[in-house]
This record gives structure tokens, sequence and C-alpha cells, in this order.
């Protein structure tokens, strides 16, 4: 007798989508909680991947698709273990507010920045907010446009934006206020 | 557009969400302003930086490997235990991992013939037993049948196991899709009988196994009544594996 080859999705396949993405999926959970719980997290981000494998639509985004499931783990099971305690809340920040106040990074000195930020941007990430962390990581690392970063954490593209740019401004001024004193900007 | 203006749009320009006519108007701006596109260019840099930086921390190489091994010893996706039809019962015996499927010809002329049937539990348990030892890896010694290596694997096969048993069987395996990697040919007994033992890496390289004997019957008892199409088979389950216990003797 002879069975036809299933149409259904197979361990293979699933494998060939998902590890290859051990990487950023890991690069992004150990930005929101101690190595060890990120490496439980994409663990656990990817069995349930495979486990609803056979729901994921193939030829549509498997990127996003998995780390929707990994934001949504983090947030069940994860959260009470994030990497910086949150400190203070936060409001939707208008978009369209100037930001002539801040500092930005003078490419002229970038060869010296480059060299005393070492660890600097690693802190200075882990120091946001998760909420804000999320999503800049969603935009860095995961290089998600917007509307997916809505989609992967759940919330309207408006607050999206209001959080990233945030998070980038609050970035800009933990880096700035790093430089010694009598810099010229 | 202004410089304020300009800073303004600073995140979604470097995010690639404006639309194409104020993305122009800040192109326009940048290339007419040092100051902003300096400002520009140290934001872009920045935002470069925090990604090669962040994208340093790479997943532990036994985290990956762990990672493997818990997918493969998860068991069946619930919805792929439709064993309604064909396709189905395909993906769920490839999903489980490592699975024996025995499948059993008619009386080969070249055999001997036994006059009492074979029990399907009997040999779910010698193929379970046999994936047992070969501790899930297609065994070294083997012939390869892959259309790589041979355009005539049946007489390959033919060749290969008439050395070692009088009987031969073949497996119809191209039908089924199957990539073939070391398909390899066994003797091997079930209350002293050969079996014709092909093991094989599927398409999603999950490992299974095909055994054939022959013989003149299979008792179709013990397991799980399952159907193939218009065929009925029996499913058994040996510790961590599935095995289907079928034949094409024409059962109802």
């Amino acid at each position: 007798m002879a069975l036809e080859r299933s149409s259904g999705p197979g361990r293979g396949t699933f494998e060939e989508l998902a590890l290859p993405l051990a990487d950023v999926l890991y690069a992004t959970a150990v930005r929101m909680t101690d190595p060890a719980s990120a490496e439980d997290l994409v663990q656990e981000t990817m069995i349930k991947a495979w486990r609803n494998f056979h729901t994921f639509e193939s030829g549509t985004n498997f990127k996003a698709w998995i780390f929707r499931i990994l934001t949504n783990t983090y947030i069940s099971s994860y959260r009470k273990k994030s990497r910086a305690p949150v400190v203070y809340d936060f409001s939707e920040v208008d978009v369209a507010q100037p930001d002539d106040e801040v500092r930005y990074l003078d490419i002229d000195d970038l060869d010296s920045i480059k060299e005393r930020l070492g660890d600097d941007l690693k802190r200075a990430v882990d120091r946001l907010p998760p909420e804000f962390r999320l999503v800049l990581l969603l935009s860095t690392l995961g290089g998600f446009p917007y509307r997916e970063i809505a989609d992967i954490a759940g919330v309207p593209i408006g607050t999206v934006m209001s959080r990233l740019f945030r998070a980038r401004k609050l970035l800009r001024q933990e880096l700035g206020a790093a430089r010694p004193e009598g810099r010229t900007p | 557009m202004n410089c304020v203006e300009s800073k303004r749009y600073l995140d979604l320009f470097l995010d690639g969400e404006l639309d194409v006519e104020t993305n122009l108007k800040v192109l326009e701006h940048l290339n007419l302003c040092p100051p902003c596109s300096k400002v520009f260019e140290g934001e872009r840099w920045l935002g470069g930086e925090i990604r090669s930086r962040l994208s340093e921390e790479k997943a532990p190489a036994e985290l990956v490997g762990r990672l493997q091994q818990a997918i493969a010893r998860e068991g069946i996706a619930a919805s792929s235990r439709r064993w309604g039809s064909v396709a189905s019962l395909a993906a769920s015996f490839l999903v489980a991992g490592t699975v024996a499927w025995a499948v059993f010809f008619g009386p080969d002329p070249g055999s001997q013939l036994h006059a009492s049937p074979v029990s399907a539990s009997t040999i779910a348990e010698a193929a379970a037993r046999r994936h047992d030892s070969l501790r899930d890896t297609v065994p070294a010694e083997g012939l390869c049948v892959c259309p790589g290596c041979t355009d005539r694997p049946k007489e390959e096969l033919d060749a290969w196991f008439s050395k070692r048993n009088a009987s031969t069987c073949h497996h119809p395996m191209d039908k089924l899709g199957y990539r073939w990697k070391n398909g390899s040919m066994w003797r091997d007994g079930v209350r002293g009988r050969a079996i014709c033992w092909t093991t094989q890496a599927t398409q999603d390289r999950t490992l299974v196994s095909h055994a054939s004997l022959p013989a003149t019957a299979v008792s179709r008892e013990g397991g799980e009544k399952r159907c193939i199409g218009s065929s009925e088979v029996r499913l058994f389950r040996v510790g961590p594996r599935v095995v289907i216990v079928g034949g094409d003797e024409g059962y109802t």
C-alpha cells in the first residue's frame, strides 16, 4: 500500500524556519530577563511555536508569528523576572513634540564615542521601562515595521510609535549624559 | 521643511515609515542643511550600533541543541491526529519522531512460506526494538539508494539483499515522496523469519523504518484500528514509538 506524502507541516520545515531565529530570539529575550530565564523563554517559545505550527499560515511572516509567541510568553510568565525593575510609569508622548532640547550624538566624535560606549549601550537599553524596551527591541533586533510591532505587542500603532520614540529619546539622554563634562556637542 | 520639522520626522525617516512625499521633503532638507544631516547621520549610526551590540548576544550552543531535542520530544500536535485521511496519517507518524512502520506484502515466491500467522503486536515490538537498537540513527552499514547514488534502486536493492537473504522485497518509496537517505536492508528475525528492513529519512528528516515480512498472514489483532484510505491498519504504541502494521492482502 502506498501512502501519500503529507501535505501538513513537518518538523523539518519548522526547524528550517525556527532554528535560524534562535539567536535573534535569544538576543531579545536576554534584554528582557536574566540569561537563564532568557534561555527558558526561548525554549518555551519554540515549543509553543512547534505545538501550534499547524495554525501557522504558510507564506505569512513566520518571524513575526514566532515573535508574537515570545512576547505573549514573556508577558504571561516572565514579566515578573524583568531585567530592570519598573521604577516609574510613563504616559504616551505626543509624537509631534520637537526635540530641540535633546543633544544628539556628534558624528565627528564617533570613534571616541564608540570606544566609550562599551557596555553603556546595553545598560542604557536595560534601564528602559520594559514596555519601551520591548518595542525598541522589536524594531532594532527584529527589524519589524511599526504595523507588525503593533501586532506582535498587541498595542495600537500609535502606541508603538510613541513608545519607540520615547525609548530613543531616553537612550539619547542616557548616552548624552554619560559624556564627560566640557565636551562640545 | 525647516529643521524643527525635519527632526520631528527623524525616527520615522530612519525606520523607513514615511510616505514617499514626506520622505523626499526630508531628504531635500538634509541635502540643504548640514547640521540636520549630521544629526541624522549620528542617529543612524547609533541605531546601527545598538543593533550590532545587542546582536552580539548569541543563543548558547547548548540551547540550540536542547531546542532540537525538545521539539523532537514533543508529541503529535493535536490537530494532526486526524486518522481519516492518508495525508494526515502520514503527518502524524512523521511528526511523532521516529516511527517504525511495518509493511507486509503477500507471499514471496522466493521465500519460505510459513503456515502460522505472525501477530501484529509481535511485529510492532520487534520494530520498536529495532529502532531502539538503532538509537534513532540510520545504520551506517547499508546501501544508499537515493536518486543521487543510483538510478536503479530496485535492482540494487535486489542484488544487495539477495546476498543476505533469499527473499527480497521492495518498497514503493518514491510514491511516498520520501527523500532517500542511506536506505538499508537488514536481515532480522521475528520469530525466526527474515525481515527486510529499510530505514530512511523523510523529506522533513524524520526517521522512518519500513519492514517487510514475507508471510502468509498477519493476525489483525491488538493495537488500535486505523484506516489508510480503504485499507485497515493497526497502530501500536511501544514506548515513545508509533508503529503501524498493515498489509496489502485486501483488508476490508
